[in-house]
């Protein structure tokens, strides 16, 4: 009586740990960026790329800010939706507009060369492509960058304009003439290749251009040549012109009551800004039309020397302090990546929860009687350790709606990287425990087979209790390459500890976060391997 | 010698197995009563260890039959199952007819991450035999009998050779087993040790335990055994008394034989 009493205890416990669990997950679902929201009408979900000063980063205190930012928490002010900020991988990024996952790409979004694939508000900057150098390069013109190695990167409108389909001949058979055209993934590492000469000059918007080189000092110059120019648009889902059009107008209000202008003073970037050309005449009550209209066309083609340029001191001086590109000390960046620490902790503790469980499952599947589940075990698990992970992230987020067309809502995004990250590992961690398995001696199962116990019996008390003791060892690698592999969490935009760590190196234009991520992982394993070994240590009671 | 009159426990009917086209046993008929002590000899390879596992089906014969207290153990037993199997009716009684056979290993098997009382206990319980208390009472004594009382609380890893086998025994006996099956229980043992097992095992014989021993403790099977069985050949080619096999062997295979071990 007593013992059975026990037993349901046990039983409620177990149940009350599990559904405190499931609460915790759905919590931490909804976390993302600590705005609880559904893709309903009164949110705008804003994707961008975090790494991407002045339109969109992130700031000492870990917010996300940045002109486009700003842009669009007026837009939402006034509309009186809620912004939802969210930090997008930039070569995903029409997968996440086309799934749902985000309303907009707002964020210094180039137009030239895109036009037919989303559908746009009217252009509000204007940009033009430009070629930085280091300060005592031998590059003065663009012809001399000529057999140079120049970087670019990935997916941006510098690289379209070089080998896009609308790229220029001229730009063509200048791109022709370089060594190489690298592709980076940041404009961080971007420097620190041209810095350490292992590229030449980067080509990049001119807004960010003009960041750069006010955050890093005169180290580096400006070509006076600029490649092209384009202009930034607003890119909404192909189609959604309802969406486009409530935005755009409101842009329009805004440009209208000067709010725009202020915006894009606050941010140094008065210059550029063109929205102006393009309010409807109807709007337009006061004549105040030619005033800036020729300074906006462009920097560079109006030849004045933007390195020691007195306007861009000017524009800039007073805000940078403020907002963006004052270097932080160890400090305050260990601070800011206390948040990403949270959400890489919560990747590793939810994979493991779900992933060991069903490694078992797996393992007895895979070394079930039957020759067909055998065989799907086998299959499952080739498939999941041949493959990489970052593409089974990619299949779980984006595949309910390229496969089933489901709609995507906000906080599956947490869901998806659990369970990508959990149904990779559980195929290592099945044939980890099959090996434990397999390792106990014949003659356990053998002694208790004549001793009357059941299977059941048998794995749970003799066979599962000497597997764990075996299986410890490669385990520990397995949790500890968990660990660092949760960063991959970035492809689908989860802004685990490094990805928070490159947005803040993109923002400061330092590497140092990179390092205290890294001195952070390091510790964490260090607590990790420091557990595993307690365990082992405890399990050799017996050998 | 045993009685006329006494139980017949094991009957075994042209029992035959083979693994793949090597034929190991072929048609082996006997029958063990209660209160035996039976030494199965022959050279290494002759199928006297498949034989002695074929009785508890540890082994499964291709054919043949396997009655225990008249019940045929060939009929109970399915395939080999996967974990996740639906025990049947004759599973479960192929079970409970195990718990009467008890079996000792040359390499002991006992459970390394339980403690010795534990290892003796826990058959017991599971199988609802006996209740907790009852089961340790019942370890204490077990414990008594083979000497080992104060290694109760120890893991076998920290016991000798001799010390696990005679834990094995003690476990074995804890099931209260009709008969038990000895497969070369002193053959994995330092020369010091095997007396200790050996004398356990006269001991238990002594007690009437029926007990089936392969064996290549000659002395023991002479001292001890009422019947000793010779296998060559697949099958057993001369059994009786320990003086008629060891002081008038017939065939020239034992003759062979015994000229090699003695």
């Amino acid at each position: 009586m007593k013992e059975s009493n026990k037993g349901k205890v046990q039983r409620r416990m177990l149940l009350l740990a599990a559904v405190l669990l499931a609460g915790i997950f759905v919590w931490f679902g909804s976390d993302g960026t600590a705005v609880q929201a559904e893709n309903d009408d009164s949110t705008l979900i804003v994707g961008f790329d975090a790494s991407f000063p002045p339109y969109g980063y992130q700031d000492e205190s870990g917010e996300y800010v940045g002109f486009d930012l700003d842009l669009a928490q007026e837009v939402c002010k006034r509309n009186g939706w809620k912004l939802v900020k969210q930090p997008i991988d930039w070569d995903s990024k029409d997968m996440e507009l086309n799934s749902g996952s985000i309303d907009c790409i707002w964020n210094g979004f180039t137009m030239n060369g895109r036009e037919e694939e989303y559908t746009w508000s009217v252009p509000y900057v204007d940009n033009s492509q430009v070629v930085i150098v280091k300060a005592d390069s031998a590059i003065h013109k663009l012809s001399d960058m000529a057999g140079k190695i120049v970087a670019v990167q990935a997916d941006s409108s510098a690289l379209a304009a070089f080998t896009g389909e609308d790229a220029t001949d001229e730009n063509k058979a200048l791109c022709e003439s370089f060594q190489d055209l690298q592709q980076v993934g940041d404009y961080n590492s971007a420097f620190m290749n041209l810095e350490s000469g292992m590229v030449d000059a980067i080509c990049m918007d001119i807004g960010v251009a003009k960041y750069q080189i006010e955050s890093r000092g005169d180290a580096f110059r400006m070509l006076e040549e600029s490649v092209s120019s384009e202009q930034y648009g607003i890119g909404f889902k192909k189609g959604n012109d309802t969406l486009r059009d409530t935005v755009q107008n409101t842009l329009f209000a805004m440009s209208e009551d000067k709010t725009f202008e202020t915006i894009a003073k606050e941010w140094g970037l008065t210059d550029c800004i063109c929205l102006k050309e393009y309010v409807p005449a109807l709007l337009v009550e006061e004549g105040d039309m030619e005033d800036d209209e020729k300074s906006q066309t462009s920097y560079v083609e109006e030849g004045e020397e933007i390195v020691q340029g007195e306007k861009v001191q000017e524009d800039t001086a007073n805000n940078t302090e403020g907002k963006s590109a004052s270097k932080s000390d160890f400090l305050s960046i260990a601070k800011q990546l206390g948040k990403g620490m949270l959400a890489t902790l919560s990747i590793f503790f939810f994979t493991l929860l779900f992933s060991l469980p069903l490694g078992l499952l797996l393992t007895f599947v895979r070394m079930s009687k039957y020759k067909v589940l055998q065989w799907i075990a086998r299959i499952y698990i080739s498939i999941m350790r041949g493959t990489p992970l970052m593409l089974q992230l990619l299949v779980v987020f984006f595949g309910p709606y390229y496969l089933l067309k489901m709609n995507l809502s906000y906080s599956y995004r947490f869901y998806a990287v659990i369970i990508g990250f959990s149904l990779n590992y559980a195929a290592y961690f099945a044939e980890i425990f099959r090996s434990g398995i397999e390792g106990v001696p014949l003659g356990q199962r053998e002694a208790a087979s004549v001793l009357g116990y059941s299977r059941m019996q048998t794995f749970t008390k003799i066979i599962f209790p000497q597997m764990v003791k075996r299986v410890m060892p490669p385990v520990t690698n397995e949790v500890i390459t968990l660990v660092k592999d949760t960063s991959l969490a970035f492809a689908l935009a989860y802004t685990e500890m490094f990805t928070l760590a490159k947005q803040i190196a993109a923002a400061q234009t330092s590497i140092l976060p990179l390092f205290v991520a890294g001195l952070f992982y390091y510790i964490f394993n260090f607590v990790v391997a420091f557990v595993m070994e307690a365990v082992e240590k405890k399990l050799n009671y017996y050998r | 010698m045993s009685d006329k009159n006494s139980k017949v426990l094991l009957e075994i009917n042209n029992l035959k197995k083979s693994y793949g086209n090597h034929v190991v046993l072929d048609g082996i008929h006997t029958t063990i009563s209660q209160g035996e002590v039976i030494a199965i000899i022959g050279p290494s390879g002759c199928g006297k260890s498949t034989f002695l596992r074929s009785l508890n089906l540890l082994e499964r014969p291709d054919s043949g039959e396997i009655l225990f207290e008249g019940e045929n153990l060939m009929d109970m037993a399915g395939e080999k199952q996967g974990l996740f199997h639906k025990k049947t009716s004759s599973e479960k009684s192929l079970n409970a007819l195990r718990e009467k056979i008890g079996m000792v290993f040359q390499q002991f098997n006992l459970f390394p991450n339980m403690t010795v009382k534990q290892n003796i206990m826990l058959a017991p319980v599971k199988l609802k035999l006996m209740d907790k208390e009852a089961a340790s009472k019942r370890a204490d004594e077990l414990l008594e009998r083979v000497g080992l009382s104060d290694k109760a609380d120890t893991y076998p890893n920290m016991l000798s050779g001799g010390q696990k086998q005679r834990i094995a025994i003690a476990r074995s006996l804890a099931m209260n087993p009709s008969v038990m099956l000895f497969d070369e229980p002193t053959s994995a043992l330092d020369p010091e040790m095997v007396g200790e097992v050996l004398h356990l095992m006269k001991e238990l014989a002594r007690d009437g335990m029926t007990m089936v021993v392969v064996t290549h403790e000659m002395g023991f099977a002479r001292e001890v055994a009422n019947r000793v069985m010779f296998i060559d050949e697949k099958n057993i080619m001369e059994e009786g008394s320990p003086e008629e096999i060891f002081s008038n062997p017939k065939s020239p295979r034992l003759k062979d034989f015994l000229a090699r071990v003695l």
